[in-house]
């Protein structure tokens, strides 16, 4: 680049010289044929020798009139005055157009010239016709008188001439003046011209000299490439350069190849496609292919050849380099084959795999078993319709279903736990039982395989639960009914045994008295026997009424009734047996219509009444209330008697259960538990509130008849 | 190159002329005579000169052109009888003449100067040229049509008041 502008810059150097050269040599050439015109113009002579002529003829006219006037006659043609008039006239005449007219003007002789001429004009009749000797003698006054004039302009036009003449030279001598300022000119750009042609010869050489080096260089590299062929050509298709790698790739020598045109060296040249690229290369594009072909013994051979444009001494030449790359080129073709086997074993891999996809797809979508597959960030591979169909799932996550996401749909199900909730890769694996909709068990099981894959499991596992839960009540129901037992053997255990005991103990006295018993005593005796009897008796019932209630015997006859009027009417009956106890009522005056069995519901206020009564000691006292809230009725019975323990408060409606501030106190542990039957029977409830030594309030309620009713208490 | 083809031309012609004019003789001049030629001629018929009047001169063909002269500014139409025709007919044999005119001048003229083909001129715009004119004969170069006759060696060739020529 900077080369570049420095040539350019010496290029215009040049090239001001050269202009330079040339415009001071046109200048002074230019110069030069001004002075050539003007001195081709220069006639100064010319116009004295016309002048002198001129006077000349004057002379010779004035001699003829003379002769004429002297009567000479008889001369010749020569000598007439005719014709000395006329040649003086054609004399005069000259010096009165043109350039002469010109000079005569300028010594301001025109006129008189001109007046002269007309004179001799007007005598030219006069001497044709026979002039006297007297008007001769005028006439040749009068030439006479033009004989000086002529002498005179010729006097003045000499010394114009002289004047001209110094001014000319002034003139000349300025034009040699500047010629020589234009050849110093010329000198100087020749010199510089000299100076450059010079250097350039110079540099020409240099260059010519690396020229050859790299020519050299050249011929050495091409020659000693062995293993490439080059091969140089010119458009006519005739080989230039033939290195001896040719030789070895087609057995051609180089002096046998140079300057014979390429289809004569072998066939390979004479291909349609060569001929193209060789062509394309002379036309300067570049191209490269490989030439495949079967020698003569059968041998494969694969040919590399690239071409190249190159431009050599204004020639368009092409160049190819040619190699033999048939290793290369069978390697390749094996490897291109082994690629097709390996793409055909591919594709049908692939399809086998497909298959066995597609089977494993259409087994998992056929299987009762819900089925996802998710990668190990918890992206969703694929899952089937069952899980798809899964409650959770189909509620919440039918969109962008991942894992985490999968396992949050399941979070809220019964049996869920936190795990579910915080899944986060790398997910661990659970096994989880979750309630995914009513009465529909699920198990989902989570597990990896391969550490990358996560498949899920979601296994109906309905059935199993049912059969479990039934299980469970069963054997619920079992242990149940041995803790029955149990309490029934100790609560028969104390319960019977002592009446038994006042029984034996009666009959003893009595047989071992015998006859010395007072009747009194006696009586005492009996009175004392009958109320064991009494007692077992009441035992035996209500173990009966349980037994019975146990076996689904009593009957629900539910019916409307009045729940106050029931409850002052048992009262009433039990403060007659129970005089000692005060019982205070706290009830709406209005009637309270309830829906329920009045005889059952009896049996549960007269175990609370009695319940009240015995637990409370020396004088009890208990309040009943009845009220009304919503659709249903309430009634408490409170007592202020022992208590029962809190721990023991959730046992108390066991049956046969018996709380440990009772003992000692007769009770079979059946009261209350029937009651709490009752109460369920008529889908009501019964609770209890109860501090130790503090007293017990039992709460039992049961639905109002009618709406009207419920509206009223409302 | 040029010349040596007009030279050759010209020998031919000259040759050809000469041997078709040399069984005519030249007449005697009936007129006054204008012009005397002399010198190395094959044609003559007084005393060894061919003399040619008027007639005679106007007998050999008109030739015509318009030019410049040294003399004047203008241009004017010259009209006579080729220079050539005249030396033909006198059957010149030589390589220059000398023209010489009734002021005495003279002047030498080479026969190669026929290539330009100057005419001697006998009308001038159409007027018959007198002796106060430059007449009666008058040689004339086609200044205009050739730029190197516009030098002072041919504006001296111009001869008027012509009445030899003296072929050597």
């Amino acid at each position: 680049m900077k080369l570049n502008v420095k040539n350019h810059k010496a290029g215009l150097v040049t090239l001001l010289a050269m202009a330079v050269l040339a415009i001071c040599l046109s200048f002074a050439v230019a110069r030069l044929f001004n002075i050539e015109r003007d001195l081709r113009s220069e006639d100064t002579h010319t116009n004295l020798w016309m002048i002198s002529q001129s006077q000349f003829e004057a002379v010779l006219m004035a001699e003829s009139l003379a002769r004429y006037a002297g009567g000479e006659t008889g001369t010749q043609l020569e000598q007439t005055p005719e014709f000395r008039l006329a040649i003086l006239i054609s004399r005069i005449s000259v010096l009165l157009e043109g350039p002469q007219a010109e000079v005569i003007n300028k010594v301001d002789l025109l006129g008189d010239l001109k007046t002269a001429y007309l004179q001799l004009t007007l005598a030219e009749k006069m001497v044709d016709s026979n002039m006297s000797a007297e008007e001769a003698r005028r006439l040749r006054g009068q030439v006479r008188e033009l004989g000086y004039t002529l002498q005179a302009a010729a006097n003045e036009v000499m010394l114009l001439n002289r004047t001209e003449a110094s001014a000319k030279r002034e003139m000349y001598m300025q034009v040699v003046l500047e010629s020589f300022a234009f050849l110093t000119g010329i000198v100087i750009s020749a010199a510089f011209l000299l100076l450059r042609l010079f250097r350039g010869i110079q540099e020409a050489n240099r260059a010519k000299e690396l020229l050859q080096q790299e020519q050299e260089l050249s011929n050495l590299v091409i020659n000693n490439v062995s293993n490439q062929g080059i091969v140089m050509f010119d458009e006519n298709q005739e080989c230039l350069l033939w290195n001896p790698g040719m030789e070895g790739v087609l057995n051609v020598k180089p002096d046998m190849a140079v300057g014979r045109l390429m289809q004569e060296l072998d066939p390979l040249f004479a291909k349609e496609d060569v001929v193209r690229s060789f062509r394309l290369a002379i036309e300067g594009t570049s191209s490269v292919f490989e030439d495949e072909a079967t020698d003569a013994d059968g041998q494969q051979r694969c040919l590399e050849i690239n071409c190249f444009p190159v431009s050599m001494a204004h020639r368009k030449l092409g160049i190819a380099f040619m190699r033999d790359v048939t290793e290369q080129w069978l390697a390749r073709k094996q490897a291109e084959r082994q690629n097709f086997d390996l793409e055909i074993k591919i594709l049908q891999r692939t399809a086998a795999l497909r298959q066995a996809e597609r089977r494993l797809i259409a087994a998992i979508e056929s299987a009762s078993e819900g089925f996802a597959a998710f990668d190990w960030t918890g992206k969703l591979l694929f899952a089937n319709e069952q899980i798809w169909a899964a409650a959770p799932v189909a509620f919440w996550c039918r969109e962008e279903m991942s894992l985490p996401v999968f396992l949050r749909c399941f979070a809220m199900c019964e049996g869920a736990d936190q795990r579910l909730l915080v899944a986060q890769p790398p997910f661990d694996e659970i096994e989880i039982d979750l309630l995914i909709k009513k009465d529909v068990w699920a198990r989902l099981s989570i597990t990896k395989a391969d550490g990358a894959t996560i498949f899920v499991r979601l296994t109906d596992i309905s059935g199993y639960k049912q059969v479990a839960n039934a299980l469970q009540s069963a054997l619920d129901r079992e242990r149940e009914t041995t803790d029955a037992y149990r309490n029934f053997v100790s609560m028969v255990s104390h319960q019977f045994r002592t009446p038994l005991a006042i029984l034996d103990s009666s009959a003893q006295r009595i047989l071992r008295r015998g006859p010395n018993l007072t009747p009194d005593e006696l009586s005492n005796r009996i009175q004392k026997i009958r109320n064991a009897g009494t007692r077992l008796t009441r035992l035996v019932e209500s173990v009966l009424n349980a037994a019975k209630l146990d076996a689904g015997r009593i009957e629900l006859n539910p019916e409307p009734c009045e729940l106050v009027y029931l409850i002052m009417d048992i009262c009433e009956r039990q403060s007659e047996l129970n005089s000692h106890a005060d019982i205070r009522f706290d009830v709406p005056e209005l009637p309270v219509k309830v829906y329920c069995d009045s005889m059952l519901i009896e049996q549960v206020v007269l175990n609370l009444l009695t319940n009240a009564v015995k637990y409370s000691g020396e004088n009890p006292v208990v309040e009943i209330k009845v009220w009304t809230e919503g659709a249903r009725a309430f009634c408490s019975v409170r007592d202020w008697g022992i208590g029962i323990p809190a721990d023991e408060l959730p046992k108390i409606f066991d049956r046969f259960y018996r709380a440990r501030t009772a003992s000692g106190i007769a009770g079979t542990g059946i009261g209350l538990n029937f009651a709490q039957r009752i109460m369920h029977l008529h889908g009501g409830d019964i609770q209890v509130e109860s501090y130790e030594a503090g007293g017990s309030l039992f709460t039992f309620d049961l639905p109002l008849s009618n709406a009207d009713q419920a509206q009223q208490a409302a | 190159m040029r010349y040596v083809m007009l030279l050759g031309m010209l020998a031919t012609l000259l040759a050809g002329s000469s041997a078709a004019q040399a069984a005519e003789t030249l007449p005697r001049p009936q007129g006054p005579v204008l012009l005397k030629v002399s010198g190395k001629i094959e044609q003559t018929n007084v005393d060894g000169e061919a003399h040619f009047d008027r007639q005679m001169l106007e007998a050999l063909g008109k030739a015509s052109f318009t030019t410049g002269s040294a003399l004047t500014d203008k241009k004017q139409l010259f009209e006579g009888v080729s220079l050539r025709a005249v030396l033909e007919r006198a059957g010149a044999k030589g390589s220059s003449m000398q023209a010489s005119a009734l002021n005495n001048y003279k002047i030498q003229i080479p026969l190669d100067d026929m290539k330009y083909e100057p005419i001697i001129a006998m009308r001038v715009d159409g007027q018959v040229l007198k002796l106060r004119d430059k007449g009666p004969l008058w040689i004339v170069y086609p200044r205009d049509a050739y730029p190197e006759l516009q030098a002072q060696i041919y504006d001296s060739r111009w001869i008027w008041q012509l009445n030899k020529l003296h072929v050597e």
